[in-house]
């Protein structure tokens, strides 16, 4: 098994990778059983070309009959971004799957290989996207002309910020393994990953030997909110309305929302005609810069999504304080410290890097694209 | 008194801005889910209280004519409408007992639309900006 | 004397009349006619501002929820706050549509099943028709105009002045790909690339993947955006058409949180599911 070990100089944490990072959405072992691999082979009936993931339907002969399997695969974005369209594979097309079989026992299957049998090559492989190369001499900040940094592109330029170097929050200076959803490999190094309460530490650890099954995002395509926003796939931008003294941060992935941070010096209250009186998946942001770095200060979350990939708690008292930094053009340093005396024994923060995927939009994916 | 012609037109108009595509504030339509053909009015305990976006959802242990218990669901609406008619997220309680005036699920019992609640220890009734035929502001060409 | 009003003649004269003039016979007994809006604000730079004064708050919020109006009052429709009536838009029987397309609409209008309640972003008019508030965001400096819902789905539209034309292999989406640029104060932009899982309008007006549409935004004064579009479709059509409504300033209002998915019960309360999500 593949590991990659990285080390973060200047935000001193360690993850170990127990797998190349494919942007997976959820956390497959939720799902379906790595212990329990199986081939199947069949005639395709259709394609259900989705985010979060397409669905192939095979109908595959048993004894007396046949049998209709659901193979699982990637998403719509990261198919296309590996050159798949929906009709690379066509209902009548012969096709060997080889992956592992759902928990509950259902005729579902995700696939690690699938073979067209016309052709005896792979369809729907996906290869990670390369992070975009980092030439040694990166450009500087770019800044408005009052020198404050900008946390989008120049004028005249487009891009966002993706490939973020941890996919699971963790407190600095710990090391764990892990794999791209927050999966520990040895569920006993909860303890590592942030002072939790003993209480909390129990609900951590049953999420995580339950391979985060009831991941709310997974679950319902509730979003996620805090940290999680800058760890899952498909990136963010930022659009700065200077005079409005107001940031639009726009998620790529999860359900494409849209979130605010106020610089106006506002008190953290919603309206009365609008969120005043529901606490929030994403809290309410007010910052301030400090020299080249964006403070933000959240609070009045609700607790109905999870904190992370991987499933740390929080609580209603969560309280976060992000640092937003652009030391190169390429680079956004984003640090957090979370305050939440309800689920953790004290303080605790963690810092990773957004890196700069110049020329391209955020890609539009919505997680609901499947639902009912 | 307004002349004759002034009351008449005022009249019209009325009907005017009655069908002519105000803005009904739900975001969602009240007949893929309910029947307003099927009104219903049930009484009962609060046991949860689901104050959340799209809609709020509030449950009661209901007992019906043979004395079984059941569970019901009523639907109103979103928090920050709610908000503005007299509702706040501490107002409803477990076990407060509740008249609900609405309309009843496609899907048969157990789930309505609700339009109006009765609190039975007050009388205090409020409306639950039930998404059911709402028209508000005048249009404006 | 006490004016008896049957016949729908007179009645359609009336409505006629008391549309063509609202503001002042809604204030009743001889009221003064309501002030004129204020202008079209503008920033220093000319552009048009098409939010709040800064330092102010003001969301939009569409009037209407359907790009036409019925053709006859129907007051006994427990749908008929989804259709407009005699507000000026093109009448439902000279919409072009298909036969199956018209047969289509016709179901979806007793049942209203869209699938912007199940959370799914709808593109064209219905973008615009979603409630709590919408907000128009320019950025002359990317050449890009973003529109924003509170409601719904909660996600923005990024419409490109760049310059930049429609992608060769778009992958249908529920808001399309659009591609802008300005005439005068309007801007003018065209959206291909959609899927077929959303409604255009609140009703149901059908379209399929062949949809191209040609959108005209224009704030025509304080407290009107003018929306207007061509729509073509060759595949639900039988010809293009113009529909068009306006969206409101609401003062004092900002654009807040609100999650779809917080507490989405209509598949629940539908009963239906997918065989392969949880």
């Amino acid at each position: 098994m593949k590991h990659a070990v990285i080390r973060l100089a200047t935000a001193g944490l360690a993850i170990c990778l127990l797998t190349a990072p494919i942007s997976g959405h959820h956390e497959i072992a939720a799902k379906f059983d790595p212990a329990k691999a199986m081939t199947l082979r069949g005639v395709v009936t259709g394609v259900e070309w989705l985010n979060p993931h397409v669905h192939v339907y095979v109908n595959v002969p048993r004894a007396g009959g046949i049998t209709s399997w659901a193979v699982e695969l990637e998403s719509v974005v990261d198919l296309r971004e590996s050159g798949w369209r929906q009709d690379s594979v066509k209902p009548g097309d012969t096709v060997t799957v080889e992956g592992i079989v759902a928990r509950d026992g259902s005729s579902q299957v995700w696939a690690k290989s699938m073979t067209l049998g016309r052709t005896g090559k792979q369809v729907f492989s996906v290869t990670s996207p390369a992070k975009p190369s980092v030439s040694a001499s990166a450009r500087p900040t770019p800044r408005w002309p009052d020198g404050q940094p900008r946390l989008g592109p120049p004028s005249g330029e487009t891009g966002y910020w993706g490939h973020p170097s941890a996919t699971m929050l963790i407190q600095s200076g710990a090391s764990v393994q892990a794999d791209a959803q927050g999966l520990l490999r040895n569920p006993a190094d909860v303890d590592k990953v942030a002072p939790l309460q003993p209480w909390a530490r129990g609900l951590y650890y049953l999420r995580q030997r339950e391979f985060l099954r009831d991941d709310p995002m997974y679950q319902s395509c509730l979003p996620p909110g805090g940290p999680r926003m800058y760890q899952v796939p498909y990136g963010v931008q930022f659009m700065e309305e200077r005079d409005r003294q107001r940031i639009w941060v726009f998620m790529g992935g999860a359900n494409h929302n849209w979130r605010h941070i106020y610089l106006d010096g506002r008190e953290q209250k919603g309206q009365v005609t609008g969120d005043a009186d529901n606490p929030l998946f994403f809290g309410r942001s007010v910052g301030k810069w400090e020299g080249d770095t964006l403070v933000v200060d959240l609070k009045d979350f609700n607790e109905r999504f999870w904190l992370s990939n991987g499933g740390l708690p929080h609580t209603d008292q969560l309280h976060l304080i992000e640092r937003y930094s652009r030391p190169d053009f390429n680079t956004l340093r984003y640090e957090v410290t979370v305050d939440d005396p309800g689920a953790y024994t004290k303080m605790w923060s963690s810092a990773w890097t957004l890196t700069w995927v110049p020329n391209e939009e955020l890609p539009v994916y919505y997680c609901q694209d499947n639902r009912p | 008194m307004k002349p004759p012609v002034l009351r008449f037109l005022t009249w019209a108009f009325g009907i005017a801005m009655l069908l002519a595509g105000a803005p009904v504030l739900a975001h969602h339509a009240f007949t893929a889910e309910f029947d307003a053909k099927k009104p219903v009015t049930i009484r009962g305990f609060v046991t949860k209280v689901e104050w959340t976006n799209p809609h709020v959802w509030v449950y009661l242990d209901v007992k019906d004519e043979a004395g079984a218990w059941k569970n019901w669901g009523f639907e109103m609406g979103a928090p920050h409408q709610l908000q503005t008619r007299g509702w706040s997220r501490e107002l409803l309680k477990i076990g407060d007992e509740l008249v609900v005036e609405g309309s009843m699920a496609k899907s048969g019992p157990g789930r309505m639309n609700g339009r109006n609640v009765t609190f039975a220890a007050t009388g205090k009734k409020l409306g639950a900006v039930s998404s059911e035929g709402q028209t508000s502001a005048p249009a404006t060409p | 004397m006490h004016h008896r009003l049957f016949g729908f003649s007179s009645i359609a004269v009336a409505l006629l009349l008391a549309t063509a003039a609202p503001p002042a016979f809604a204030q009743g007994r001889g009221a003064a006619p309501a002030a004129p809006a204020a202008p079209t604000p503008r920033g220093a730079d000319g552009r048009v501002i098409w939010g709040a004064l800064p330092g102010h708050k003001g969301v939009w919020n569409a009037v209407g929820s359907t790009l036409w109006d019925l053709d006859k009052a129907d007051p006994g429709n427990p749908n008929a706050a989804f259709s407009s009536f005699n507000t000026g838009k093109i009448k439902l029987s000279e919409v072009p549509l298909q036969p199956w397309a018209r047969q289509l609409l016709n179901e979806r209008m007793v049942d209203l099943n869209e699938p912007y309640t199940r959370c799914k972003p709808s593109g064209g008019a219905r973008n615009l028709f979603t409630p709590y508030g919408t907000e128009f965001l320019d950025f002359p400096e990317q050449k890009r105009f973003v529109i924003t819902n509170t409601g719904g789905p909660h996600t923005y539209r990024i419409i490109y002045y760049d310059g930049r034309p429609h992608p060769k292999d778009l992958e249908p989406s529920y808001l399309g790909h659009s591609i802008g640029r300005w005439e005068g104060d309007t801007l003018v932009f065209d959206t291909i690339g959609f899927n077929e899982r959303f409604w255009i309008d609140r009703q149901g007006t059908p379209h399929t993947n062949q949809l191209h549409l040609v959108e005209r935004l224009t704030r025509i004064d304080f407290n009107t955006i003018k929306y207007e579009v061509t729509l073509e479709d060759p595949g639900a059509y039988t010809a293009s058409w113009k529909g068009g409504f306006n969206l409101r300033f609401t003062p004092d209002q900002e654009s807040f949180e609100f999650m779809c998915q917080d507490n989405m019960k209509t598949s629940e309360i539908n009963g239906e599911t997918s065989r392969v999500v949880p």
